[in-house]
């Protein structure tokens, strides 16, 4: 089932230039994809059209079946969160506590059942000790986790990153992607878009949305698209030394097919 | 840094922690009411004067106590009051030039009459002689030891209250105001969104004083030109790097759903405990007796006002003894 429908998406910051170039692409549920590309190439701006904090132009996107309007937005917030880069600037409370409350008052949830789901959530996400902590007091990932928790305490359907683990550092960055597995086993239904500078991180996607200069570049399963290197190459993406190794190995007629580690190439290639 | 803004919260848990904002607020204002009002009788003006240290006397003796059960720290409170020096010296400066002449002190009252010279001050080159009042003195004693209770006042409510409750004390009292289209919501929000962000900017501040320290740039010595020069060094990266956050964060609000116009509940709730009741109804009474004290002309050497003094002065101690009772003060981390 598709749970959202671009048809020719534009969008122009200042009326000249357009930033997204009529891209029409559908988002199944329950899969995972990542959006990557160079800084630039209109990731961030396609997220903030998928949320509706920009207006997509008439007809041209559909989340649930529904037109980004006024009236449908609430809607649509409801169903879709996101979690920006900063982890400052998404920070609103003035603790984790009041942070996940934040997206709940908005959501008109009745005060006595809050602290239950702050608490169901805050564990999710492994921050329930820190429920009373203010934000300085907190690392970056621990804030992440926070926003984490904050938009899955409001159920939503469709959950976008927005290079959310750009500002960690690596121990930050695999706790981020254990939650989002942990996340994907909990709700099979749920479905994840990530935009990501990490070529790596995008592996582990269903299927890669490569972006270049405001339009969809090309799109398919990591592997179809990380044996195109050469195309990569061209709008300035690096493939990561294993995946360029195995495509050389296979272009050189040494069959390789699982290259998802170093372990497992080094396997393969032994057979 | 940040101890500088926020520090005035002293983490415990005390009596006075626990009591409702709201209630606090009023009954700081209350008590500040009480503390202004005249009690200048014509012909008795000494009497004013010790009417005032009375019922100073009351509300200090208050202060204090309430001080030390909400473990407010002494060293801040001098702290705060070393920039009344200056008002002291301002105020006494005044009070020589308004008080000091009998056509000037016509309009306040003919209480000044009543103290006589203290001392001239006589500068014989300008030919000048100068008469200073003994009343210029009192006046003055009486406006800062008035200030100086003010001070307190805030600093308890202040250390015993966090901002972030005191934008929600505000967002109620303002809430009547929603109906001519205040927009006390929104100034509620605006505010704790500051309070959030003030330590995060300080961060963001010293990270640029690093950052064009490192490029040459000198905050901490030079001419004064100079030092403007590089404040602006400061400034600028600052205002822009609030602007951009201030962009995203507008945009995280909106993602998750906040919309200041519409319904949405509260995960705050002020409660309004049967202590606060009590408070409220002590601090009435006080201000309720100074009233009835300053509108009677009752003075100090009458029986009637010794014996309100007696009952203000054993209920204020039996309520401290009560709340000693009820409330156990911890510390908590912060
Ligand atoms: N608020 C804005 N006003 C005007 N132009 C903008 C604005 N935000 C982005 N743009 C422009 O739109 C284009 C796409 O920007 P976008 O932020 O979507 O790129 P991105 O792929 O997210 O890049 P990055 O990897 O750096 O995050 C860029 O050319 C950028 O200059
Ligand atoms: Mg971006």
């Amino acid at each position: 089932m598709n749970v959202i429908e671009a048809n020719n998406l534009k969008f122009s910051y200042d009326g000249k230039n357009d930033a997204i170039k009529g891209v029409s692409f559908s988002i199944c549920s329950g899969k995972y994809y990542s959006i990557i590309g160079h800084n630039g190439s209109g990731k961030s701006t396609l997220a903030k059209l998928l949320i509706g904090l920009l207006k997509p132009s008439k007809d041209s996107l559909k989340a649930f079946g529904l037109e980004y309007n006024s009236k449908n937005i609430k809607e649509i917030r409801r169903k879709v969160g996101i979690v920006f880069q900063n982890p400052d600037n998404q920070f609103i409370g003035s603790t984790v506590k009041d942070d996940i409350a934040f997206g709940l008052e908005n959501r008109c949830v009745p005060q006595k059942d809050m602290d239950k789901i702050i608490e169901e959530y805050s564990k999710k996400v492994d921050m329930f000790d820190y429920l009373d902590k203010q934000p300085e007091k907190l690392s970056g990932g621990q804030k992440q986790r926070v926003a984490i928790a904050g938009v899955l305490a409001m159920h939503p359907e469709v959950i976008i990153f927005d290079e959310a683990t750009a500002m960690l550092d690596p121990k930050g960055k695999r706790e981020i992607s254990e939650l989002i597995k942990k996340m994907r086993i909990d709700n099979p239904n749920l479905t994840l878009i990530s935009i990501t500078h990490d070529v790596e991180e995008a592996f582990n996607s269903d299927e890669i949305i490569v972006m270049n200069e405001g339009e969809i570049y090309m799109s398919g399963s990591p592997k179809e698209i990380l044996s195109k290197s050469d195309e990569l190459e061209k709008i300035h993406l690096g493939v990561p030394f294993l995946y360029s190794l195995a495509n050389e190995l296979n272009k050189l007629g040494i069959k390789v097919d699982d290259y998802s580690s170093l372990e497992s190439l080094v396997n393969s290639i032994c057979q | 840094m940040n101890n500088m803004i926020l520090g005035r919260y002293s983490p415990y848990d005390s009596f006075l922690h626990r009591l409702d904002p709201r209630n606090k607020i009023v009954s700081m204002i209350l008590l500040m009411v009480a503390l202004f009002f005249q009690f200048n009788l014509p012909g008795t003006s000494i009497t004013d004067f010790v009417m005032t240290f009375i019922v100073e006397g009351v509300i200090l003796f208050i202060v204090i106590i309430s001080m030390i059960v909400a473990h407010v720290s002494i060293k801040q409170f001098f702290k705060s009051l070393k920039a009344m020096w200056f008002v002291v010296l301002l105020l006494f400066i005044i009070n020589i030039f308004i008080v000091a002449s009998p056509s000037s002190a016509d309009w306040t009252s003919t209480m000044y009459y009543y103290y006589g010279e203290s001392f001239r001050i006589q500068v014989p080159a300008w030919n000048w002689d100068y008469p200073i009042y003994w009343a210029s003195i009192y006046q003055s004693i009486k406006i800062v030891s008035r200030l100086i209770i003010m001070i307190s006042l805030t600093m308890i409510l202040t250390s015993t209250t966090k901002p972030l409750d005191l934008t929600f004390a505000f967002e109620w009292f303002m809430s009547p105001l929603k109906l001519i289209k205040f927009p006390a919501h929104e100034i509620a929000m605006t505010l704790s969104i500051a309070l959030r962000f003030i330590p995060t900017l300080l961060d963001e501040t010293d990270r640029i004083m690093k950052a064009q320290s490192s490029r040459g740039v000198d905050f901490k010595h030079g001419r004064v030109s100079l030092r403007i020069k590089a404040l602006v060094a400061l400034i600028i990266p600052l205002f822009i790097s609030a602007f951009q956050r201030s962009e995203e964060l507008a945009d995280a609000m909106e993602a998750r759903g906040y919309n200041p116009r519409a319904k949405r509940t509260h995960y705050h709730k002020l409660t309004w405990s049967v202590f606060d009741s009590v408070i409220i109804l002590f601090t009435l009474a006080i201000l309720a007796g100074v009233i009835v004290i300053s509108v009677m002309n009752i003075t100090y050497y009458t029986p009637t006002f010794l014996g309100w003094l007696f009952i203000a002065l054993a209920i204020t101690i039996t309520m401290f003894i009560l709340l000693g009772i009820f409330s156990s003060t911890r510390k908590v981390a912060k």
